[in-house]
C-alpha cells in the first residue's frame, strides 16, 4: 500500500516535471514564431504625388518630428528615368522606423507615367532592401503617390516574396483620376481594379479624403477617392476610409494638416501622440 | 455471434501460427528483438535529447548545461544510423537462415545470398541514369532501415524457398561440407546464381518505374492517390488504415503525409500567429490535425493504448516483458521495439485493433473539431514530443485538446482490451492442452 502511494506521487511528479517546462517552451516558441522573420527595422516609405519633389513631405516630417516621441531619420531617394537611384540623407544606426521618401525624376501626371513610376518604385525598394535588409514596412502615399504605391503592391510586390507591408495609408489619392462621376471608370481605375487580386491579403489600409466643400478638396474629387473601396474592400485584411474636414484641407495642404499628422502617428507610426485628436485646443 | 467470431479468430490465429513461413517471420522478429530494443533506446536518446529540435532538449535546454553535448550527439547519431539504419539487413539474413535451417548444406549460402539479393533490390536505379556532377548514392539507404523490413522478409523467404527447391538434396549428412571447397561450390553455385540474377532482374525492372526502388513502388502508388482530396475525413481514415497496414507489413516511414498538406498547415500557423489563437483557423481538418496529432499517440496503432492494455490486463509473459521494456520510449512516440517485439507486426490477432484504433481516434477528433469543441493543432511541436501532449501543445495549451487525447487513448484501450483478453484465453487453453497431454 505504501509502495502504491509512492508510485502515484512519483508519477505525478514526473508528469509535472514534463508538462510545466513543456508548456513554458511552447509559449516561448509561439512568441518566437510570432516575431519570426520580421526584421527590427520597418521603415515608412513615403511617395509624393505628381509634380512634387523629394522635399514634398518636409513639412509633414517636421510636424511629425515635433509631435512624435521618437526621432525618425529621413532618407530621400530619387529614381532617375534610367532606373538609377540617387539618395540624400542618412538612416541613423539605431532608428528602426526611418522615413524613406521615394520620388521620381519624371514626376509627371498621367497613367503612362504612373505605370512607369510604379516600376521605378519597385527598383528603388529592391535596392533599399539590399542595402538596409528590412523585410516589412509601412507606406504612405499622397495624391498620385498612393496610386504608384497601390500599383506597386498589386503588380510588383510579389517579385520580393519575403517583403511584407504592415500598413498602408493614402492621402487624397484619386483612384478614379479626376472624374467626379460615380459610374464612369477611368483607365487608371480599371488597371488598379484588374490587378487587385495581387494585393497582399494581410494589408491594413487607410484611405484619407480631405474635403473643402461637399465634393472635393479643390483638386481631387471626393468621389474619386471613394473609388478606393472597389479596389481594396474584401481584398485585404482591413480597409478604413477617413474623411477630414476643417482648416487646411486643400489638396496640397493635406499632408501637413494637423488631423492627418495625428492620424499618421496613430495608424502608421503607432506611437503615443500627445493630445491625440484633440483639435479644438490647438487652434492657430 | 460474438462466440462464433471469437472462435473464428482463435482458429485463424492458430492456423496462422502453424504456417511455416509465418513461424519464420515470428522467430526472425523475436531473435531481432534485443537488437531492436537497444536501437530503440539509442533512437529515443538521439531524437529526444540530442537533436536540435528534440523534445527533452527543448524543454530542459540540455544543450546549454550538458558538457560534451556535441560529442555525445555525434556518438549517438553514429550508433543510431548504424543500428537502426541497417536493421533490414539483419532481417533478411535471419529470414533466409531460418527458412533453410533444416539443411546444413546450403543454410549459410542461402543467408548470404539473401543479403546480396536484398542489396540488389535496393540498388538506386538513378545511379545508372544520372550523368550530372551531383553525387547519387548507389543504394537506397532509407530502405535498409525499418521501412525495408517487409521487403527484407520477402527477399529472405523467397531466397530460402529457392534454395529449398534447387539446393542439393544430399541424404548424407556431412558436417564438414563447408570445409570441402569443391563440394560447397558445386552444391551452391546454381541457386546462388539463379537467385542473384532473378532479383537483379526484379530490381532493374523496378528501377524503370520509380527512382525509389522496389520498396518505393509499393508505397508510392498509395501516396499518389492522396495527393488530391476533398473528402478529408474519408482520406484521413484511409490514410490511417493504409499507413498502419504498411506498418503492419513493415513498410514504415516511406509513407509520409507531412508534405501533402503542408500548405494548409502553414496557412493555419499564419492565421494563429496573426490572431494570437488557434481558434477559427482556416483549415481545421487536415491529415495533420486528425491523424498526426491525435491518432498516432505512442506510435502507430495508438501504441500507448496497446501498451497500457497489456500492462494492466495481459497475462502473456512475453507481452508483459516487451511492454515493460518499451514503455519509456513509447511515451515519447518512439515505438519500434514495441511493434517488432510484441509482435504487433504479423500477429493476426492484434492486426484488427491495430488498424481500428487510429480510425476510432480520427472519428472522435473529427467530431470534436466539427463541433468546435477544440481548436485544430496549428503550432509546430518538437520531434519525439510525448504523443499525449501533441494535441495540447499543438493548440498552444488548450485543455480541450488534452482531454480529447486522453479520450482517444481510453477508446484505444477499449478496442484493444477484448483482443488481449482473447489472447489470455488462448494462452490459458493452450497451457491446459499441454497439461492434459502430460
Amino acid at each position: 500500500m505504501k509502495n502504491r502511494w509512492l508510485y502515484w506521487i512519483l508519477a505525478i511528479f514526473l508528469l509535472l516535471a514534463v508538462c510545466l517546462p513543456a508548456y513554458k517552451w511552447n509559449r516561448s516558441n509561439i512568441t518566437r514564431l510570432r516575431n519570426a522573420g520580421k526584421t527590427e527595422m520597418a521603415p515608412v516609405i513615403m511617395v509624393p504625388g505628381s509634380s512634387a519633389t523629394q522635399n514634398r513631405f518636409d513639412s509633414l516630417i517636421a510636424e511629425l518630428g515635433q509631435e512624435a516621441p521618437q526621432h525618425h531619420s529621413v532618407l530621400k531617394v530619387v529614381v532617375k528615368t534610367n532606373g538609377k537611384v540617387t539618395t540624400s540623407g542618412v538612416i541613423n544606426r539605431n532608428d528602426n522606423q526611418p522615413f524613406i521618401v521615394i520620388s521620381f525624376q519624371n514626376n509627371k501626371d498621367g497613367k503612362t507615367n504612373i505605370d512607369k513610376q510604379a516600376v521605378w518604385l519597385n527598383t528603388a525598394v529592391k535596392q533599399l532592401i539590399s542595402i538596409y535588409h528590412f523585410n516589412h514596412f509601412s507606406a504612405l502615399g499622397h495624391s498620385n503617390g498612393g496610386l504608384i504605391l497601390a500599383l506597386f503592391f498589386e503588380r510588383y510586390l510579389k517579385q520580393t516574396p519575403a517583403l511584407r507591408v504592415d500598413r498602408f495609408m493614402t492621402i487624397a489619392t484619386p483612384y478614379n483620376e479626376t472624374s467626379t462621376s460615380t459610374v464612369y471608370k477611368t483607365s487608371m481605375f480599371k488597371e488598379l481594379y484588374n490587378y487587385r487580386e495581387g494585393l497582399p491579403e494581410s494589408l491594413v489600409m487607410y484611405s484619407i479624403a480631405g474635403t473643402e466643400n461637399y465634393t472635393s478638396d479643390g483638386t481631387v474629387p471626393y468621389n474619386s477617392v471613394n473609388y478606393a473601396k472597389y479596389i481594396f474592400q474584401s481584398e485585404i485584411r482591413s480597409f478604413t476610409e477617413i474623411t477630414v474636414t476643417g482648416a487646411n484641407t486643400a489638396h496640397s495642404d493635406l499632408p501637413q494638416n494637423k488631423q492627418i499628422v495625428s492620424l499618421i502617428g496613430q495608424y502608421i507610426l503607432r506611437e503615443n501622440f500627445p493630445k491625440l485628436n484633440d483639435q479644438s485646443q490647438r487652434r492657430h | 455471434m460474438t462466440g462464433r467470431l471469437t472462435n473464428f479468430l482463435v482458429k485463424f490465429n492458430s492456423f496462422a501460427k502453424h504456417q511455416v513461413y509465418f513461424q519464420i517471420i515470428h522467430e526472425t522478429l523475436t531473435l531481432l528483438f534485443p537488437f531492436v530494443l537497444v536501437g530503440t533506446y539509442v533512437d529515443f536518446l538521439n531524437q529526444a535529447v540530442f537533436q536540435k529540435n528534440g523534445f527533452l532538449n527543448n524543454i530542459y535546454h540540455v544543450k546549454n548545461w550538458l558538457p560534451g553535448f556535441k560529442l555525445l550527439a555525434n556518438y549517438l547519431s553514429l550508433l543510431d544510423l548504424s543500428i537502426n539504419g541497417v536493421v533490414a539487413i539483419a532481417v533478411v539474413f535471419l529470414a533466409a537462415n531460418l527458412a533453410t535451417r533444416k539443411n546444413a548444406y546450403y543454410n549459410i549460402a542461402a543467408s548470404l545470398t539473401a543479403v546480396f539479393a536484398f542489396m540488389i533490390m535496393n540498388f538506386n536505379g538513378s545511379f545508372l541514369a544520372y550523368t550530372g556532377r551531383q553525387q547519387v548514392n548507389k543504394f537506397l539507404e532509407n530502405n535498409l532501415s525499418y521501412n525495408g523490413c517487409f521487403l527484407a522478409l520477402v527477399v529472405g523467404l523467397t531466397t530460402g524457398w529457392i534454395f529449398n527447391r534447387l539446393g542439393a538434396r544430399s541424404k548424407k549428412k556431412d558436417p564438414h561440407l563447408m570445409l570441402r571447397t569443391s563440394a560447397w561450390i558445386r552444391y551452391n553455385i546454381l541457386p546462388i546464381a539463379i537467385t542473384l540474377m532473378l532479383f537483379g532482374m526484379f530490381s532493374y525492372a523496378a528501377s524503370f518505374f520509380g527512382r525509389t526502388g522496389a520498396n518505393g513502388l509499393v508505397s508510392g502508388l498509395y501516396e499518389l492517390s492522396f495527393s488530391n482530396y476533398e473528402w478529408i475525413l474519408l482520406t484521413a481514415v484511409c490514410a490511417a488504415f493504409l499507413s498502419n497496414g504498411f506498418w503492419f507489413l513493415g513498410i514504415t516511414g516511406s509513407f509520409n503525409f507531412s508534405g501533402i498538406n503542408a500548405g494548409s498547415t502553414i496557412q493555419n500557423l499564419e492565421y494563429a500567429i496573426q490572431h494570437g489563437s488557434p481558434w477559427g483557423a482556416p483549415n481545421p481538418i487536415t491529415i495533420h490535425t486528425l491523424f498526426d496529432s491525435f491518432a498516432n499517440i505512442g506510435g502507430p496503432g495508438m501504441a500507448l493504448s496497446l501498451l497500457i492494455t497489456i500492462l494492466l490486463y495481459s497475462r502473456n509473459q512475453n507481452f508483459q516483458l516487451v511492454a515493460k521494456t518499451s514503455l519509456f520510449p513509447s511515451i515519447f512516440n518512439v515505438s519500434q521495439s514495441l511493434l517488432i517485439g510484441l509482435p504487433v507486426l504479423y500477429n493476426p490477432l492484434l492486426a484488427i485493433p491495430f488498424l481500428l484504433t487510429p480510425v476510432a481516434s480520427i472519428l472522435i477528433t473529427w467530431c470534436a473539431l466539427k463541433l468546435n469543441f477544440m481548436p485544430p493543432t496549428v503550432y509546430p511541436v518538437s520531434s519525439s514530443t510525448p504523443g499525449l501532449l501533441i494535441g495540447w501543445l499543438g493548440t498552444g495549451g488548450t485543455w480541450q485538446a488534452l482531454l480529447i487525447s486522453i479520450i482517444n487513448v481510453v477508446a484505444g484501450i477499449a478496442i484493444y482490451l477484448p483482443f488481449i483478453i482473447l489472447d489470455n484465453r488462448i494462452k490459458s487453453s493452450r497451457r491446459g492442452e499441454i497439461e492434459n497431454e502430460k
